[in-house]
Order: C-alpha cells, then structure tokens, then sequence
C-alpha cells in the first residue's frame, strides 16, 4: 500500500480533548470515534467535507456521507448546489478545504489525483482530439507503464463491451456524441479503478440518446459492479439510475436515500419540489386541530397524519431545548473564561466577546422559535405549506371532491396535464384520458388522495408529514 | 383604396432603388479606399522588385516607364558574386549571412517559443497565488520601447565579453517574448479545463500534460507564434549592426550585407542593394507561403486579431 491508513484518533486534530472529561462528556467522544470509525468502513466516506473558495464563498456545507462497495450513487441538484465540485474532491481535482475524504479505508484528503485509483468521465467527453479512440482508452494505461498486450487485451474488452470496436482507429471528431460518450465511457472501463466518478455525461446529447445512454450506463454498471457516483442536475436520471440519490442544495445536503424514499418521503419543500416530473404542488392553507383549511375548502387529516403532526412539533420543541441548552453553557463557559482573566491578549478577548454576542443572538432567535412550536402544540393552528404531487389528485365527483375551474388542458397521449387554481396556489393534475372527452373542458370535480399529502412547516420547510 | 396602393407600392420601390444606389455608391467607395492602402504596401515591394532587374540606378517612372524594358540579372550576379559582395577567398557575403542569420535565429525562436509556451501553460493552467500579478507585471513590459534597452544591454554584452558573437542576438530570444505569451496564454485558455483533469487523472504530469496534450491541440497557434518569431529575428536590422563587425564568414549577416552595400551606395550600385533586399526577403516569403494556413488558423485561435 502506498499511503499508510490513518488511525482515527490521528485524523481530527481540531477535536482537542477538554482537559477535565466528565462522563457524558467521555461517552459522546467515544460514540463519535465510533461512528467515525463506522463510517470509514465504507468504501468511500466524507465527512464534515467543506470547500471554502477565495472569495468567501462556501460552495459545500458540512457534507457527510458514506457509499458502498458497488453502489451507484447519484447527487442531484440544480446548478451551483456543490454537487460538481463534491465530486472533484473526490477525484482530488479541488482541494478539500476542511473534513476527511476515504477511500477503501484511506484516507485520500492528501493524495495526487492519479493515486486515488478513481476513473472520471467529463461532461464534453474530454477526449484527445489528437489521438485515435484506442490510443484514448490506452492513454492512462501507457502513463502508468503496463505492459503492451495487457493495454491491448483491455482495450479490447472494454471496447467490445460498449460496442465500438468498429471506431477504434477513428479520432474522436469523427465520431457522433453518442459514440464519443461511449468512448469516454471505455477510457474509464479500462482503467478497472475503485471508483467511477461520472460528471453530468449525458448533458451534451439529445433527449432520445440520452435516455438509450443512461440505461446502457446502468448495465455497465451491473456488469463491472463499480462503485460509482454519477452527477446530475437532471432528475429522471437520478431516479431512473441510482441506488442511492443525494439531493443538494446551496452547498448542503437536502437529503439522501433509495429514489423511491426520496419520491415519497421527501424531506423538505425543496426535496419535495425538485424531484419528479410535473412538481408537486404546494399552496399555504391552515392547520386547525386535524383538519387543514383552505381558502373554501376543507381536508380532516387521519389520526395517523395528527399523530405525525404533533410528533413532528414536540420534536422541534425538544430540539430547541436541547439546542438553547447547549448555547447557555457555551456562553457561561466564555463569560467565565473572559471573566477569570485567563484570555492572553486583547484580540482573543474581543473575538470571545464577538462570539458571545452571536451566541446571544441565536438564543434569542431560538427562544423565539421555542415559543412559537410551543404555542403551535398549545393551540392546534398554524399555517402550513401543504403539497401534493399531480397523480395524487383524482377526477372524482365524491363526497370529498372539489369543483376547479381548468385554466390550461395539455395532452401528452395517454394523460392529460390539467392546470387549475387551488386555494391561491397554481395546480397540476394528471388525468387519464379516457376520463376526458372533451379538451375544451371548462371545469372538473377532483378529489386529493389524502394518504399521499404532503405537509412542510411554514418556518423552516421541514417535512411534518 | 387602388390607387393608394398603387402609389406606396411605387414609393417602396423609388427607396429600395434609393437603397441599391446607396449600396452600390458605398461599395466603390470602399473600393477605392482599399486600393489606396494597398498600393501604399505594394508599390515599394514593385519599385524594388522592378529595380533589382534594371541596369542604371534607381528605375523610377520618369525615365524608364516600361518595367520590363532592359531587364537582366546583372544586380542579382553583383549582389551574389561581385568583388564588394565576397571574401577573399570568394564565398558570397549574402550566402554566408543567410546561414548566419538561420544559425542566429532558428534556435532563439524555436527555444523562444518553447519557453513562452511554458509560461502560457503556467499563466492558463496551473492555479497559484500570484498568477495574474506576474502575468500582467510581463505583459507591462511590453510596453518598455526596445531602444530604451539598448544602450544597457551593450554596454552588459560587452563587459561579458560577448561583442562580435552570437550570444546577445540569441540568448535574450531564448527567454521568449511577452507578447508571445499573452498570444499563447489566450489559446491555451480557450481548451477546456476538462482535458487538464483528465490528464491529471490518467497520472501525467504538468510537464506532460503541456507537451502531450496542450501543444498538439494549439499547433496552428504555435507556428504561427514561431513564424512571427522567426520573421522579428531575421527582420532585425539593429541587432547584428550593434553586436557583430560582419567581417568574416561567421559574423556576417544579411544586415551586415545589406548595410555594407547602403553604406558604399553608388548609382549603379543600387541595382545590387535592390537584388540582394529581394534575396533577402526570399526565405519569409516562402515561409508565409508554406504555413499561410497554420498562420491564420492560430491567430483565430488566440482569439485576438
């Protein structure tokens, strides 16, 4: 092995132990060395990665993440959420500005791009126009001085694989987008490397291609079973593809889990409106003691969905209290410490008392914040953002049902988009089109599913249900 | 209702004439401006041209209105083989200043241009702190007039005991030029950053990143620089008249030549002066020639015209 594995306790010297341990105190450090120490069993492991840029910029925000042998991970998210510049930390093309990077156990932070043992395909394909497509694909394998008829066997292999034995003495601008994707595709196959990183691959093909490159991606995938993660900003791909989608926003991650998961329990507003094609729907409406009020109509909530409600606030609540604990302590720690003269110099006394008066600060915003999920337990009314994906509203003239009067009628063959106003919010609902006969329909009866509603918190967009 | 049509549909007409006639008037205009410039650069090259093949002196129009009257090669044998244009033993002053001058400048532009490519490559490529401070601290002293330098450089190549060698009209070359650079660092910039990283994830170094991938992708920009190059050495008038006394076979160059035959000017002598100005320029026309394509391709390249 070229690089020593790095013992755990060696890894976060920011962490310094406090010089006197209570017991609590030793039990948390010992559950996070824990975790820690099961998060690198993985075969790749971020954690607390963050990318400062020069300019101020936090371009990625406390990413923690672990990804199995095997796994096909995708991040998802829309430009600039940091899930390019995750990925080039990866690779070790951008620099980690703070946290730890592993790799099969590894840890990667400090070494050279091309002794991770990582394989990238690049969005424009990146290939050398100035060689033939086999001397593309043998081009790292050169590099690293392999024996010639290894190269070749390889090169044939992964070439017959994607199918372009036939290009191989071709340059690359003889060949269509397809062709030079699958090129760069075998560029990496090649290299048989721990990791596949793939950048956005598809983005410079037509709509029909891509859908015929991202299934051959999923069976290359299955035959060479390698762990890869797989950038996109389009999310049908990261539905269709991934075993595991991490959702990104704003440098942070939004949430990570199964497409299905993510699909059906989205954990916020922003989760809840990025995947799936139409977005849901949201509009505000009024949460009263179980039943949700809107403009002119009403919804009663399951007693599942009250329980989930209520649990959801007395959560924050213990949270926040939680929360404005710790803040106390670390504000009577600091004023302690500036008062018992042990500051040894003037600028650390003033940094002290700046981050007290943030401390402050936050306490007062959390004691605001306690009171008011304290007043929604008390009383049972508050706003909230209530959402529901367009195939969870129903043509339905039932007792629950609804009049909308349809703004806008799309056909897309099989279904049509149904464009309406609800309660202040712009609606889409997808209906058979055997239940239409007309397009010019004026206005419809629907009905929403109630098991498949969607609650998010005014304040924060948080899930409640 | 008709005949209102029928009336704006002939205004349309009198301004689509007015238009064409516009047009047109433009046009030859135009024409006529870029036929003035351009003989302001063609007649000189056609005055020596026609006076290198003329017997008696300057050829102007007055006297010799026929250019292809008389003609013969009487200045090209003078300027080649005559008793001012060889040595004692012989051997022709321009031949020998020709090879002179390719020994001069052949490896100070292709040294030259390897070393500005390099730096382009730093400047384009590699991110460290300071870059674009360095970068535009080189590209400030583009701005220094060459003349200003002169006197030190001199006086620097004398104490080093360097006069009446090649050393000072090579080795500064050798460093590359500003300009040449900023050329450079424009067309390197232009290929995607993709092509780095991947390099860099297939294990090649800077080194060869630049020599495997970023030169063969900006060849077009890169002759055309070294043509440039080549063509600002060998038009460099100033530079051998400073440091080499052009009296032997080796320190004589083509200005060296040149000056001699201005400096001894006779009238008839000025057939000669114009036959070997004509040999002179043989080499950069054939090189023009040669690589026009590569010429044109790199300077879209660069992104600057």
């Amino acid at each position: 092995m070229l690089f020593k594995k790095k013992k755990v306790e060696d890894i976060a010297p920011e962490e310094a132990k406090p010089e006197t341990l209570d017991s609590s105190t030793l039990n948390s450090i010992e559950e996070k060395e824990k975790s820690k120490e099961d998060l690198i069993e993985n075969y790749v492991a971020l954690i607390n990665v963050n990318k400062f840029y020069d300019k101020g910029s936090h371009a990625v925000i406390d990413f923690n993440l672990e990804i199995g042998e095997q796994e096909f991970v995708v991040f998802v998210g829309p430009s600039g959420c940091g899930k390019s510049t995750t990925l080039r930390m990866i690779a070790g093309l951008e620099d980690i500005s703070s946290g730890e990077l592993y790799i099969d156990g590894q840890y990667s932070n400090d070494i050279t791009p091309q002794n991770r043992d990582i394989a990238m395909v690049f969005q424009n394909y990146s290939l050398y126009p100035n060689l033939t497509v086999y001397d593309n694909m043998a081009f790292s394998l050169k590099v690293r001085g392999m024996p010639k008829d290894v190269i070749h066997a390889r090169v044939m292999d992964a070439a017959k694989k994607l199918q372009i034995t036939e290009y191989l003495d071709r340059k690359p601008k003889a060949l269509s987008g397809g062709q030079r994707q699958r090129v760069a595709l075998g560029r990496a196959v090649v290299r048989e490397a721990k990791v596949f990183l793939m950048d956005e691959p598809l983005s410079n093909l037509d709509a029909k291609l891509r859908v015929s490159m991202r299934s051959e991606i999923v069976q290359l995938h299955r035959r060479i079973k390698a762990t890869t993660i797989y950038v996109t900003h389009d999310q049908i791909e990261a539905m269709t593809m991934a075993d595991r989608i991490v959702v990104m926003d704003k440098g942070l991650i939004q949430q990570v889990g199964s497409p299905k998961e993510i699909y059906h329990h989205p954990a916020n507003k922003f989760v809840a409106s990025f995947i799936g094609t139409p977005a849901m729907n949201f509009t505000t409406c009024r949460y009263e003691d179980g039943t949700l009020v809107f403009n002119d109509n009403k919804l009663a909530l399951s007693k599942e969905q009250i329980k989930a409600h209520d649990a959801f606030y007395q959560e924050r609540e213990k949270a926040l209290v939680d929360d404005i604990q710790t803040l106390k302590k670390e504000i009577k720690e600091r004023e302690d410490k500036l008062s018992s003269n042990s500051v040894k110099n003037r600028k650390e006394a003033k940094s002290l008392a700046a981050s007290l008066e943030t401390n402050k600060a936050s306490i007062a915003k959390l004691e605001d914040d306690l009171a008011e999920t304290a007043n929604i337990i008390k009383n049972k009314s508050h706003e909230v953002i209530f959402g529901i994906r367009p195939e969870d509203i129903k043509a339905n003239s039932g007792e629950d049902s609804f009049d909308a009067s349809i703004v806008l009628c799309e056909l897309l063959g099989d279904e049509y988009y149904l464009h309406f106003s609800y309660s202040g919010g712009d609606f889409l609902a997808k209906v058979s089109s055997e239940l239409i006969n007309n397009e010019k329909i004026k206005s419809m009866k629907f009905a929403f599913e109630s098991k498949k509603i969607h609650l998010f918190d005014k304040e924060t967009e948080k899930a409640i249900l | 209702m008709r005949v209102e049509y029928v009336r704006n549909s002939s205004n349309a007409k009198k301004k689509v004439q007015t238009t064409k006639r516009e047009l047109l008037i433009e046009r030859i205009g135009s024409y006529i401006v870029l036929a003035i410039l351009a003989s302001i650069v063609v007649i000189p090259f056609y005055i020596l041209l026609v006076s290198s093949f003329k017997t008696k002196g300057f050829i102007g129009f007055n006297n010799d209105p026929n250019p292809f009257s008389n003609m013969n090669f009487e200045g090209f044998k003078t300027a080649l083989f005559g008793s001012i244009a060889t040595f004692d033993d012989g051997s022709s002053k321009i031949l020998l200043g020709l090879r002179n001058t390719f020994i001069i400048v052949l490896p100070s532009t292709v040294i030259g241009l390897f070393t500005s490519a390099l730096s382009a490559y730093a400047a384009a490529k590699i991110r460290f702190k300071g870059r674009n401070v360095i970068f535009y601290i080189m590209l400030i002293t583009t701005m220094i007039p060459g003349i200003v330098m002169m006197t030190p450089l001199v006086t620097i190549f004398t104490n080093l005991d360097l006069y009446n060698t090649y050393f000072p009209l090579m080795v500064p070359g050798m460093f590359g030029t500003a300009m040449c650079v900023f050329f450079l660092r424009q067309t390197f910039m232009a290929i995607p950053d993709d092509y780095i990283d991947a390099a860099r994830l297939d294990g090649i170094s800077h080194f060869k990143i630049f020599w495997k991938i970023v030169v063969p992708l900006s060849a077009p920009s890169l002759i055309s620089q070294g043509i440039l190059g080549f063509v600002a050495g060998y038009n460099d008038y100033l530079g051998p008249l400073l440091y080499l006394r052009g009296d032997d076979q080796w320190t004589v160059t083509l200005q060296t030549v040149l000056n001699e035959f201005l400096g001894q000017s006779s009238s008839n002598l000025y057939q000669a002066l114009m036959a070997a100005t004509v040999l002179s320029l043989i080499p950069t026309v054939v090189i023009f020639i040669l690589c026009q394509k590569f010429f044109v391709k790199g300077i879209v390249n660069s992104g600057i015209k």
